[in-house]
């Protein structure tokens, strides 16, 4: 990778100085975005002073957050779970990945789209559902399993930690690997697995010997993007854990701002770990991948060729089709279920059924505007991301610019800042900025608070599968005479073009679900549907925010599909299934 | 006939007196049609009202629906939301010279200490234009305000209430009718409370314990492992399915449901003791420097009128203060109605929303944080 980097800075530096002045720019761009927030974010943590009072600095703050009873079970708790799921999942998420993407299983491209699905259901109600299966008094799981004559004690209880691990994976850790892995494992090579059958080694031996390492970039970041989520998790949390006195350091940041008054200091000065997390966790991904090679689609001919399962293939697609519908099939059926009934999980009441709940939803005036606000925010979104972060990884893996690391690193910010507190950071830095005044109380605000808030997982996606395009692709570009944009649009794009639709549709996805960015800068005009779906939960009437998730879900399914047609035309093919 | 000449001067007084004052009202009224017709043009041309409201989607609908049919062309922007993320972003907003929200309307903890504190309100007097909003005969207890200047925040509810509920199935109504039963030890671990330390009903009752029952009456309450939670539904399940006895601070509007689908929970009678005196959500204030000033005062009039204050209390159940509102049936819901119960000395007595009543509270809140689990 530095070899190439050092062939690159000479290029670069023959040329004019316009791309390093565009590169600089975008450097500042990116800075400002990211910088502002988390600069009023620290800063915050050290105003002492009540909201009332002239504005005083101090270390108090500091002192709450850190010497708050339970603090360092909060810690514990939170590192254990968060270690605990993403160990699980990263070994679930490379086997699927690779029996998705690598291997001749039946019907992969449905497989595949099962687990994007579990990734776009809302966490409320999917955690909603698995209570009303696992609860230890009332689950019904639990209940079936205690008719048979060997079962005494009720064997599930969803208030525990694995609880809590099971929850997650469930509702979107599995999910978010599968995501982001497949798509890196299927631009390999098969020449390389060849190499290696060929050479003695099994299939297990070459997913463990060649196919993960070569994709240690993508894993890396998968990795990373999800340690950092599983630290700042709550929702589940909230539910599952505090019920029995499991706390996590989201939890606690959680309690402080919702205090009133809100405790902002000490709950900010608690997210200013996340940031010396991530820059550890950035550090060892950087430290990794250095000077060695990833590319893996490469000028001299490509080949998918298919690893046969044998044997195997039928135990296999089976084992994977049943977990595919345990963690979307299920938690689907019940959030549906669930918006038809009167009283969520409540069978044996007189007419339990009932359609008043989408009636309701559905003649609100509201319903019909916050659907065309989530649309815009969504494509909005999606679309200004996907240039920007296309931009920015072109930069950190193709060029020599000087400052890429610094780009790179500053990509990684915004998932520093926990979500109940980016909201808060960016509406302090719209509304101190003055080029944002015109923009605020706008559906564009929330298009640039969605495109901050998902750089990380964009960039780095992106960024992961450039590394596998091979620099031969566009010097022969360049070299039959084509100029930058043309090389950039004509010979990159394409070949991303997977990776970009993917990213599109993840960016979407948090924008339609997305709460705690949105909720200080959305207004009556521009509120989403998942800001609906919150006022109705907080009055206690989940049965209607269940259907208004229930539509965010149609909505996004909607969205995936059609990514997954357009991408299924222009991508890297596999060969016949 | 000298009789007859008094008699007469007198009927004569007071049919002139009688028609004079008919003559002052309908002046009165009439000016303010007029002044209504010339504030609606002005304020069509602003072209809305924006108004921070508490989280509840039938007020939005209710309201939303009814002011922009009495209002054609003045656009009535809701913004449903807990008081203190909207406290915290119209006061940055504020400082930042950002002027969105017009009115806020919410519970008297942030009312008081954020909006007031803030300085962030206008006087309220000068929005009461309409004759029968101004005239504070038509309010029980006069203008009511929790600010200390009593100024800023104009108070238009007012009702007691307790919010306890019980399962049928577990407990008897006559078991449970003194706050002294509840640390009965048959209830250990079977009492849940809508977490006091946060702003709600949860906080009321907690702090008219404090105040009336004593600390060690609420350390001995602490002892019974409480089931604490901040979400309304989950409480309400738990006490349906039986996993709790009682609950207390949880609203009418979280067990709605279940009581429409027969499920065994019911609502307490007032304990022997009595119970506090609140305006719920039911407090209003202008923001200073709102930017559509005369919508703002067709809104304020329109809602401190007899068709706003029905629609407020029909939505959120919580009696208004307004005389000629009828608010005799909010009581099954829980909230019962200040005006038709009690004198203005004894809700003086018993609410705990003023400003003084609320710093007196500090020690109370104090006690949560110390007593209860974190």
């Amino acid at each position: 990778m530095d070899r190439a980097a050092t062939q690159d800075q000479v290029h670069f530096r023959r040329r004019l100085n316009g791309p390093v002045l565009l590169m600089s720019l975008l450097l500042g761009v990116v800075a400002f975005l990211v910088l502002v927030p988390l600069f009023l974010m620290v800063l915050n943590s050290f105003q002492i002073s009540t909201p009332t009072e002239d504005i005083v600095y101090g270390l108090q703050g500091w002192k709450v957050a850190f010497s708050s009873p339970g603090i360092l079970g909060a810690v514990y708790n939170t590192f254990t779970l968060a270690l605990a799921r993403q160990f699980i999942a990263l070994v679930i998420g490379i086997v699927l990945a690779w029996l998705l993407a690598r291997t001749d299983i039946p019907m992969s491209g449905s497989l595949e789209f099962m687990f994007w699905l579990s990734f776009f259901l809302p966490a409320l109600p999917v955690t909603l559902g698995w209570i009303l299966l696992l609860d230890p008094e009332f689950g019904l799981l639990n209940a079936w399993l205690l008719e048979l004559p060997f079962i005494s004690e009720p064997p599930f209880n969803i208030y525990s930690f694995w609880g809590i691990v099971w929850v997650h994976l469930a509702a979107s850790t599995i999910g978010v690997k599968v995501l982001l892995l497949t798509p890196a494992f299927r631009n390999m090579d098969a020449s390389l697995e060849e190499s290696s059958r060929v050479s003695g080694a099994g299939a297990v031996g070459t997913l463990l010997r060649i196919i993960t390492p070569v994709m240690m970039p993508a894993i890396l970041v998968a990795t990373i993007l999800g340690l950092v989520r599983s630290l700042e998790a709550f929702e589940i949390e909230l539910l599952l854990g505090v019920p029995i006195g499991l706390h996590v350091f989201s939890t606690k940041i959680h309690d402080l701002v919702i205090a009133e008054p809100a405790e902002y200091p000490p709950a900010m000065a608690l997210s200013s770990t996340f940031l010396v997390i991530l820059l550890m966790l950035v550090s060892i991904q950087r430290f990794v991948v250095r000077r060695k090679e990833y590319t893996t689609v490469s000028g001299r001919g490509f080949s998918a060729r298919l690893t046969p399962l044998g044997r195997w293939r039928t135990p296999i697609f089976v084992a994977v089709l049943l977990l595919a519908l345990t963690i979307t099939a299920f938690p689907t059926v019940f959030l549906a279920l669930g918006t038809f009934m009167k009283l969520f999980g409540f069978f044996n009441i007189a007419d339990p059924w009932t359609l008043e709940n989408w009636r309701q939803v559905l003649h609100d005036p509201i319903i019909f505007h916050s659907l065309g606000n989530t649309l815009l925010v969504g494509l909005g979104s999606g679309i200004a991301g996907v240039f920007l972060y296309s931009l920015i990884a072109y930069v950190i893996v193709k060029s020599g610019f000087a400052y890429r690391g610094v780009l790179d690193f500053l990509s990684w910010i915004p998932w520093s800042i926990p979500g109940i507190l980016l909201g808060m950071a960016l509406l302090w830095t719209f509304l101190g900025t003055k080029i944002f005044i015109p923009a605020y109380g706008t559906i564009y605000i929330l298009i640039v608070a969605m495109v901050i808030k998902t750089m990380p997982v964009g960039t780095q996606v992106i960024k992961s599968i450039m590394m596998q395009l091979g620099r031969e692709l566009e010097e022969a570009s360049i070299v039959s005479g084509a100029s930058w944009f043309s090389t950039y649009f004509r010979i990159l794009i394409p070949l991303l073009f997977p990776a970009l639709l993917t990213v599109g549709l993840l960016i979407f996805i948090s924008a339609a679900r997305d709460i705690s960015t949105v909720v200080l800068l959305a207004t009556a005009r521009t509120r989403t549907l998942s800001l609906l779906m919150l006022e109705f939960a907080t009055e206690g009437q989940f049965e209607k925010a269940t259907v208004v998730g229930v539509i965010i879900v149609i909505f996004v399914v909607a969205a995936a599909l059609i990514a997954r047609a357009l991408g299924g035309r222009m991508g890297v093919r596999a060969e016949s299934r | 006939m000298a009789y007859l000449d008094k008699r007469h001067n007198r009927f004569v007084f007071l049919a002139v007196a009688g028609l004079t004052l008919l003559g002052f009202c309908h002046n009165s009224w009439g000016a303010w049609q007029e002044e209504l017709e010339k504030l609606t043009d002005a304020a069509k041309k602003e072209g809305k009202v924006v108004v921070s409201i508490p989280a509840s989607s039938e007020l939005r609908k209710t309201m939303e629906g009814a002011f922009e049919k009495r209002y054609p062309g003045i656009d009535l922007e809701l913004y449903p939301s807990s008081a203190s993320k909207q406290l915290r972003r119209i006061r940055d907003e504020f400082k930042a010279g950002v002027h969105y929200f017009d009115i806020h309307l919410g519970g008297a903890g942030s009312m008081v200490s954020g909006f007031v504190g803030g300085k962030i309100v206008e006087p309220f007097e000068q929005f009461l234009l309409a004759p029968d909003v101004k005239d504070p005969k038509n309010w029980w207890g006069g203008y009511m305000s929790i600010d200390e200047e009593k100024r800023y925040v104009f108070t238009y509810a007012a009702f007691l209430t307790a919010n306890f509920w019980y399962n049928t199935q577990l407990v008897k109504p006559d078991e449970l009718t003194s706050y002294e039963d509840l640390l009965n030890p048959k209830l250990k671990g079977k009492i849940g409370f809508f977490d006091p330390r946060r702003p709600g009903a949860g906080r009321g009752v907690w702090e008219y314990m404090w105040m009336h029952k004593g600390v060690e009456y609420l350390k001995g309450l602490a002892a019974q492992d409480l089931l604490l939670s901040q979400n309304q539904r989950v409480m309400a399940e738990s006490l349906a399915k039986g996993k709790l006895a009682v609950t207390i601070g949880v609203t009418y509007y979280g067990f709605r449901s279940f009581v429409d689908a027969g499920l065994p929970v019911k609502a307490l009678p007032l304990f022997k003791e009595g119970t506090y005196g609140t305006a719920g959500s039911g407090n209003l204030a202008v923001i200073k420097n709102h930017p559509h000033p005369n919508a703002t005062k067709v809104y304020v009039n329109w809602l401190l009128g007899k068709e706003g204050q029905e629609i407020w209390t029909r939505s959120q159940s919580q009696p208004t203060r307004r005389v000629d509102v009828d608010t005799t049936w909010t009581e099954k819901f829980g909230y019962i109605s200040a005006k038709d119960t009690i004198s203005v000395d004894e809700w003086n007595r018993v609410e705990q929303i003023s400003a003084g009543k609320q710093e007196n509270m500090k020690t109370a809140r104090k006690l949560a944080s110390s007593l209860l689990p974190k």
